[in-house]
């Protein structure tokens, strides 16, 4: 009897043991595997939004290109025929000399008009000469009379990666768009630091301000300020909004990662 | 589950101070004992059909135990009843674990510990309160008595010891949900 209650007792215990290190096995195993789902959606994700930025810079280059070349050369070939229409006229009816005149430098309008926006659609100066380059580019042409935008780059900025470079400029000229559209601001910096572990894109305005919990709850908000933040998810970057009502904004953003995970080839001109 | 292990600490130290004497002390444990694991495990497990297993375990331990009890004897059947309710218990509780995701580190969780050591305890000692009259009812029998009296308390003290690091382990759980929180 005694040897049939030991016996038992250690079949007992020897299963109890062997429960106990089975369902901490296990339970760490599936713990893992969950891990594991998790990173992989997220990394998904991020991947799918980078994507979808990049299937818009495409789109815009495409249209840029179509603009240049189809629309650009047409107005080019039509530029010829009017100055040959205008060589006849002026044999035949001296009094359509001015309409001639007039078409032409509509024409001529037009043209520059084409070329700026498909120059405004693809950042050329930002793939040629770099970020530092663009921003300044930009400064100069939102300044005019009213409002003056300002470049600040204190320290000599490494190169970055073309996806960087142009996820910060997009941001840059967004915040500056908001701050000439909604902020009535006079002055706009940009200030735009090399720190240790990142980089600091910073857009200082003195114009009205806003209410940001005020701004993140109206539904029908335009997409600037979230579009932000999703090309900020995809390189790992941070925005901080230091915005008041009553006084200027300071918005910055800090990318600290400068080596992104999703990597995004962007096609150069 | 602070004040619990500490209410099982005390009970365990009144307990062992009269035991030679008083052997109904063993059942009175065994009542309060497993009204703490039971009340542990009622608000530690969440559904309500796990509940519904331990309240009709708890009733039926109690309902054994007042038929089976007595001043002078251990409850053998009381205690091995207890024993397999506990068991049952442990066995929900890990299948709580691993269907409800929800436990990060197991290995610093502490209602695992508890359990853990609540199903070794119960292995260890189940059989010999099964058979009491075997094991513990005859003082007399050349040595037995005191060989099954160490291997009981043996066993108990692991159990509260177990208890004793899990109360620490839950201290640091409440700390870590409070940093979270601020
Ligand atoms: N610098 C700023 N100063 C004052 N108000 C601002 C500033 N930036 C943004 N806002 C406010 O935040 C709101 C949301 O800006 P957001 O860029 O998201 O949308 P939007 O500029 O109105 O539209 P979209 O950018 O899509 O053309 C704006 O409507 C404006 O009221
Ligand atoms: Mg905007």
């Amino acid at each position: 009897m005694k040897l049939y209650i030991a016996v038992g007792t250690a079949v007992l215990l020897v299963m109890a043991i062997f429960i106990i290190v089975f369902v901490a096995y296990y339970q760490q195993k599936q713990i893992r595997q969950q891990l594991i789902l998790k990173e992989w959606q997220e990394k998904y994700r991020k991947g799918l939004l980078a994507a979808t930025l990049q299937a818009q810079e495409h789109e815009r280059r495409r249209i840029a290109q179509d603009l240049h070349d189809e629309i650009g050369t047409m107005l080019s070939v039509t530029k010829l025929s009017l100055n040959q229409l205008g060589r006849t006229v002026e044999h035949n009816d001296p009094g359509s000399t001015v309409l001639v005149q007039k078409t032409r430098s509509l024409l001529d309008e037009t043209i520059a008009n084409v070329r700026r926006i498909s120059r405004d659609l693809v950042p050329t100066t930002l793939e040629r000469f770099g970020l530092v380059s663009a921003l300044e580019e930009l400064a100069e042409k939102a300044s005019n009379g009213e409002v003056h935008v300002e470049l600040s780059c204190s320290d000599k900025m490494p190169t970055l990666l073309p996806q960087l470079d142009l996820t910060l400029f997009r941001i840059a000229q967004e915040l500056i768009n908001n701050a000439i559209k909604h902020a009535n601001a006079e002055n706009i910096i940009i200030d735009l630091h090399c720190q240790p572990n990142g980089i600091l894109l910073s857009v200082i305005d003195d114009g009205r301000g806003f209410d940001l919990d005020e701004i993140l709850k109206d539904k029908k908000r335009g997409l600037g300020l979230r579009n932000i933040e999703s090309r900020l998810n995809v390189i790992d970057g941070h925005v901080t909004f230091d915005v008041e009502e009553g006084r200027g904004s300071r918005i910055h953003i800090q990318v600290k990662n400068l080596k992104p995970e999703v990597e995004v080839e962007v096609e150069t001109v | 589950m602070l004040l619990l292990s500490l209410i099982i600490s005390i009970a365990q130290t009144h307990h062992a101070a009269f035991r030679q004497n008083n052997l109904y002390l063993y059942n009175l444990n065994s009542l309060v004992e497993m009204s703490c694991i039971a009340v542990a495990y009622r608000i530690e497990l969440k559904s309500s059909r796990n509940k519904a297993v331990i309240v009709a375990g708890y009733i039926l331990y109690l309902l054994v135990f007042i038929y089976d009890f007595s001043w002078t004897h251990i409850a053998g059947i009381a205690l091995g009843v207890q024993r397999i309710v506990m068991i049952v218990y442990a066995l929900l509780y890990f299948h709580y674990i691993l269907t409800n995701m929800q436990v990060q580190h197991l290995l610093i969780h502490a209602m695992f510990w508890v359990s853990a050591g609540a199903i070794v305890h119960a292995a260890g000692t189940l059989f010999v309160f099964l058979f009491v009259k075997v094991t513990l009812g005859d003082l007399s029998s050349n040595g037995s008595y005191s060989l099954y009296i160490t291997i009981v308390t043996t066993f108990s003290a692991f159990f509260y010891i177990v208890l004793l690091v899990s109360f620490w382990l839950r201290r640091r759980e409440f700390r870590l949900v409070d940093q979270m929180t601020v």
